[in-house]
């Protein structure tokens, strides 16, 4: 907790070596939240590139009346909403690719742990529109109306898109699973 | 597999995924840092609205110096009435022709008029030969007229021109380059080719 003190009060003076530390110890964190929410490892750095910028911009507006790593989680959650929005103009056809392959009956996946690199190469290849509501709702925690309000978009859109993106998620896991199984 | 278990499944694998970040990452983070600090409003660093500044500053300075310098050094064409134009070549033709002038006068004496109203050529010979001269003489003040506007000119001062008049000789005049002409209600002069011929208002 000092050493974090001791990294943010560096980053207000603008010491470059403070900066440094705070980008060793949560750029991987920061990388990680960015690649869910892009489709490949070269936007998620780009997304990750204007995080770190926007916290040394800001940071002297963090007070200690809350988790740091929380403010950061925060910081580039929203930076990927505003690069999704960026993005809005691609994310129709690719609604219209999905609802095509949506046709299919949904398969029933075994019990099976998935390491977090399947996890994640499932949710990349998500419609964009899918995976972040899906990101916002299981792994960040927010409601529906939240959601809503973030994207620009109404309660059962939020709720459709995640029925949605849960049950491609369920056809990804299926066919890793069916890899996985003769392994076992 | 039901909905709860996915969602925590994928939860609990991806909350604190970190995966390992590219180098280039991070050069490009600082190259991003520098152009957002470069191009932020801010009082305590240098940045593009100083440089910004700097520039205007010194093109606004820039600017006006030279004006300066180029309304310096353009006086003359601004103060025409000051010089006059002194057509020597004509004036030689015009002293070659001094005879005409006297004969342009005789050409109201009696004795001309009287040969006008039918007297024999032959007893006023020189008389005529006097009318011829004064023709050719308002001839060269056409020329002499034209020339004034069309031809290279020497110019001197209207005070040295007074000043030699005086003491009966001529002072050394400035040639201007006869490739310059003014402009009418222009401030600086118009550069014609020599191989071209001048343009005539």
């Amino acid at each position: 907790m000092e050493e974090i003190r001791e990294i943010i009060d560096g980053c207000i003076r603008g010491e470059k070596r403070s900066q440094d530390r705070l980008y060793k110890k949560f750029s991987s964190l920061l990388f990680g939240i960015c690649l869910r929410y892009t489709k490949n490892r070269m936007e998620a750095q780009d997304v990750l590139q204007e995080v770190f910028v926007k916290i040394y911009n800001n940071i002297q507006t963090y007070h200690n009346d809350g988790s740091f790593e929380g403010w950061l989680r925060r910081i580039a959650v929203n930076t990927s909403i505003t690069n999704y929005r960026k993005n809005l103009k691609h994310a129709y056809q690719e609604d219209v690719d999905d609802l095509v392959r949506m046709k299919d009956e949904p398969m029933m996946v075994e019990d099976l742990e998935f390491t977090a690199e399947e996890m994640m190469t499932c949710i990349q290849n998500l419609p964009t529109g899918y995976k972040t509501v899906f990101n916002l709702y299981v792994i960040e925690g927010f409601m529906h109306k939240e959601i809503g309000d973030m994207l620009g978009i109404d309660v059962n859109t939020s709720k459709s898109q995640l029925s949605r993106a849960k049950t491609y998620l369920q056809r990804e896991l299926a066919a890793i699973s069916k890899i996985k199984m003769p392994a076992r | 597999m039901s909905d709860e278990r996915i969602f925590t499944q994928v939860k609990a694998s991806l909350y604190n995924f970190s995966p390992e970040v590219p180098e280039a990452a991070y050069k490009g983070m600082r190259r991003k840092l520098w152009m957002s600090n470069f191009t932020r409003l801010s009082a305590t660093r240098f940045n593009m609205w100083y440089l910004l500044l700097a520039l205007a500053g010194g093109t606004a300075v820039f600017a006006y110096n030279f004006n300066e310098s180029a309304s310096a050094e353009s006086p003359r064409m601004n103060e025409n009435p000051t010089f006059i134009a002194v057509p020597a070549t004509i004036n030689e033709i015009a002293s070659e022709n001094a005879g005409s002038t006297s004969c342009s006068t005789a050409t109201t004496s009696a004795c001309c008029s009287s040969a006008k109203a039918g007297p024999s050529a032959t007893s006023c010979s020189n008389h005529h030969e006097s009318a011829d001269n004064s023709i050719s003489a308002q001839a060269t003040d056409r020329v002499k007229e034209e020339a004034i506007v069309s031809t290279p000119v020497l110019i001197a001062e209207e005070d040295q021109v007074i000043e030699a008049s005086n003491e009966g000789v001529m002072p050394e005049v400035e040639v201007v380059n006869p490739t310059i002409q003014q402009r009418k209600g222009k401030s600086w002069p118009v550069y014609v080719p020599k191989d071209r011929e001048p343009k005539k208002d």
